[in-house]
């Protein structure tokens, strides 16, 4: 299997149904979007976030409406349940979703220039917090 | 003038090697943790400049070979089988290289855990850190999240720096850290691993023998670590002698004379 590094960020209601998919894609996808996040750090989550090295496949679907929706479908199928989104549905979705590959790009000197990103500072200029626990 | 060459040369860079070689004394084989496992003993060793003992994937089958592979499994070197691994790929921490090899976690949801094990009672660990943000984080837990020690945290945590361990103490690059009967708190912890730097944190006379089924790192929930791994040794405690090797051998992993 190939894998691509990117962090990606989905809004809550939406994980569940995505880690099920993700599941469908290979066995080492399972567990994904379990770190919650908010826009001020507190619970409830309004996000969810996976960082590191995701299958292409699965990357490549979070890009684009069709692909996922083709995916989706014969998820669904496998798994024995009904179609839980309509493409118009994955669409407004994934639009809602964040995706980085490492990179930004910030003015340096006046030019817009790609810098790298880690996922932590991703996720700050998404606007969000890590969910903060207390042990 | 080979002939001639081979028998000067070969005295002359012993003379010169010796004083210089890691070692314990003269004629003394050099240290590793090898040693503290020799009659069964109980624990894990994990060396990330080994790369034989690091794997892509979980199942062992894809070998780590280069800079910024994920690394699903992670053997132990200690023969006791503890074996880390990560069955998530976007979780796995990656192997990194900045002089030292090691494992970097990336504070978001990297962890590696072991399968079932059996820890004792009176247990040192000793591992070769390098923190890269000022983000809480768990050294060590048990993989249910039960139990735990090392929190870093530098404001707003509880008292103790641990739970479900007994009560162990802390040094920090050989240097003790103030516990005592209260232990270390989380923030003491947190002052003395500055940001960026290598350290090698020793938490000694855990009590590992309740609850303690697995033995996990990086992914502890809300408080992911956010640094690098260069080296773990979890041994039954040793005296300070044996402290002082384990201390000196993953110091040197990292640049460090300890």
């Amino acid at each position: 299997m190939i894998y691509e590094q990117a962090t990606i960020i989905v809004p809550s209601a939406f994980a569940t149904a995505l880690r099920n998919l993700s599941q469908t894609l290979g066995a080492d996808t399972a567990g994904m979007f379990i770190v919650g996040l908010s826009p001020d750090g507190t619970a409830p989550a309004t996000h969810f976030v996976s960082s590191g090295g995701m299958p292409v496949s699965f990357v490549r679907a979070m890009e684009s409406p069709a692909l996922f929706n083709s995916v989706a479908q014969a998820d669904y199928t496998q798994i024995g349940v009904a179609d839980l989104f309509s493409l118009a549905q994955i669409t407004t979705t994934l639009a809602s979703c964040f995706v980085s590959y490492g990179t930004t790009t910030a003015i340096v000197n006046s030019v817009s220039t790609t810098v790298s990103e880690t996922p932590r500072d991703f996720i700050a200029r998404m606007g969000f917090k890590m969910v903060v626990a207390t042990i | 003038m080979p002939v001639i060459r081979s028998p000067i040369r070969s005295p002359i860079r012993s003379a010169i090697r010796s004083p210089f070689a890691y070692n314990y004394g003269a004629g003394a084989a050099a240290f590793t943790p090898a040693s503290l496992y020799t009659s069964g003993q109980l624990g894990a060793w994990y060396d990330p400049s080994d790369l034989t003992t690091l794997f892509q994937d979980s199942a062992g089958t894809t070998a780590v070979t280069a800079v910024t592979q994920p690394v699903g499994k992670a053997l132990d070197k200690s023969g006791r089988s503890n074996h880390l691994s990560q069955a998530t790929a976007s979780a796995r921490p990656l192997l990194g290289t900045t002089g030292a090899k090691y494992l970097t976690f990336d504070g978001i949801d990297d962890g590696l855990s072991t399968g079932a094990l059996t820890l004792g009672a009176d247990m040192d660990c000793f591992i070769a850190l390098r923190r890269n943000s000022t983000a809480s984080g768990v050294l060590a837990f048990e993989s249910t999240a039960a139990s735990y020690f090392g929190v870093v945290q530098a404001a707003g945590g509880a008292a103790l720096a641990d739970g479900g361990v007994g009560s162990p103490t802390y040094s920090v690059n050989g240097t003790a850290l103030n516990g005592g009967a209260t232990g270390t708190t989380r923030v003491q912890l947190d002052a003395a691993m500055p940001i960026g730097n290598w350290c090698v944190v020793e938490v000694k006379d855990l009590n590992l023998s309740v609850g303690w089924a697995s033995f996990a790192l990086g992914n502890y929930p809300g408080f992911a670590l956010n640094g690098d791994i260069a080296g773990i040794v979890l041994a039954p405690a040793g005296d300070a002698t044996s402290r002082q090797k384990i201390r000196t051998y993953l110091g040197a992993k990292v640049g460090l004379s300890l």
